[in-house]
């Protein structure tokens, strides 16, 4: 991929990725770093990453997923920048949506509970936007394995929300 | 309530976020510190902080025990062709990285990788075409003028894929690729000393 290339596809994307760090780790700064980390790896193997746009998106969300294994663990020294945004990410209070609050705290503590494959079908389809077959590119399985890990899914989930009225 | 129901309960489930227009701004700082200015700056995003030596050296033969004036034994070499027509060495072997201590079992998985390269098949091509704008673009490092040559630039483009192999080889058994580095040295078509920024 050609550097202004990447450098679109950063532009474009690179908020989202860090969203998805900040909907995972445990601490809010640490999205920074990974990030930081995620965008040093494009940078380093930018002659692996698809030329095609929405390919090369999928391709640093892979990035992402596996950057997040090792989040929190990094004790680099940061650029100035980096420490910045972690200033950014750790001053700024993050609410919970206003509606449903104690339905969507199960919500969340029920999709916690899932077994990983499928918490990560969740979340990602749920929270990134991500179509299945999207999600199968993503973490390199096939889009049969992701529909039936969302089919199984749902079921856990309708099931533990039962005492809502959810009757799927 | 329905399935309709479920997947809408799903859309909203998503922790938030920090949406505020700094953050974008911060975002934007960060991805331009992170862009490689040139080959220095490509060096020390491969090294993620380690501290890689790439410099010349005066062993008299490439061999697996080849001595750079470093001061270690090199744990793989091979040899090349330099611009003047004479062959020269170059050397690498696995190190830890300072800052981030790595465990034995992954400095073990890292030699292996390392030993288990052919130096002399290994492709470079993907590697030399990204480099290639770096390379036009060379202009001074650690104010020595560097004039890139086939064999200096090659030797950084093994260099380059060498450490992506050995660090996949260590991700893939679920350890850390940036607590290893891989440290390299070279009497081919010298001075190449880029000591990385931190």
């Amino acid at each position: 991929m050609t550097p202004d290339a990447l450098e679109s596809l950063i532009r474009n994307s690179a908020r989202d990725v860090l969203r998805y760090f900040e909907r995972r780790v445990a601490q809010p700064a640490d999205a920074a770093d990974c990030l930081s980390e995620v965008l040093l790896v494009l940078w380093r193997d930018r002659s692996r990453v698809p030329d095609d746009p929405l390919e090369a998106r999928l391709w640093m969300f892979g990035i992402a997923r596996t950057t997040l294994a090792a989040a929190g663990r990094r004790s680099g020294r940061r650029s100035a920048e980096v420490e910045r945004l972690r200033a950014l990410l750790e001053a700024t209070p993050t609410d919970l949506p206003a509606d449903s609050e104690g339905l969507a705290i199960d919500l969340r503590e029920a999709i916690a509970g899932l077994p990983e494959a499928q918490r990560e079908v969740v979340q990602m389809h749920h929270w990134e936007g991500l179509p299945l077959v999207d999600i199968a590119a993503v973490v390199g399985t096939s889009p049969s394995t992701v529909r039936s890990r969302y089919a199984a899914a749902r079921a856990s989930l309708a099931q533990a929300l039962a005492p809502y009225g959810v009757d799927v | 309530m329905d399935d309709r129901m479920l997947t809408r309960l799903l859309d909203v489930s998503a922790p938030a976020t920090t949406d505020v227009d700094e953050v974008d701004t911060a975002v934007s700082a960060v991805a331009r510190a992170t862009r490689p200015r040139s080959t220095r700056r490509t060096l020390t995003a491969i090294a993620a902080g380690g501290a890689l030596v790439l410099a010349t050296g005066t062993a008299a033969a490439a061999g697996p025990q080849l001595l750079t004036h470093l001061g270690w034994f090199a744990e793989a070499s091979t040899t090349q062709v330099a611009s003047d027509g004479t062959q020269c060495a170059q050397g690498f072997r696995v190190a830890a990285t300072p800052e981030i201590p790595p465990s034995p079992e992954a400095l073990t998985i890292a030699r292996d990788a390392l030993l288990a390269t052919d130096l002399d098949s290994i492709d470079i091509s993907g590697v030399l075409e990204w480099l290639e704008p770096d390379v036009a673009a060379a202009e001074v490092v650690e104010g020595e003028p560097w004039s890139p040559t086939a064999a200096s630039v090659e030797g950084l483009a093994l260099y380059i894929a060498l450490s992506e192999r050995v660090r996949e080889a260590v991700a893939a058994e679920g350890f850390d690729p940036q607590s290893i580095q891989l440290d390299a040295a070279t009497e081919c078509d010298g001075p190449l000393t880029v000591p990385v920024a931190p």
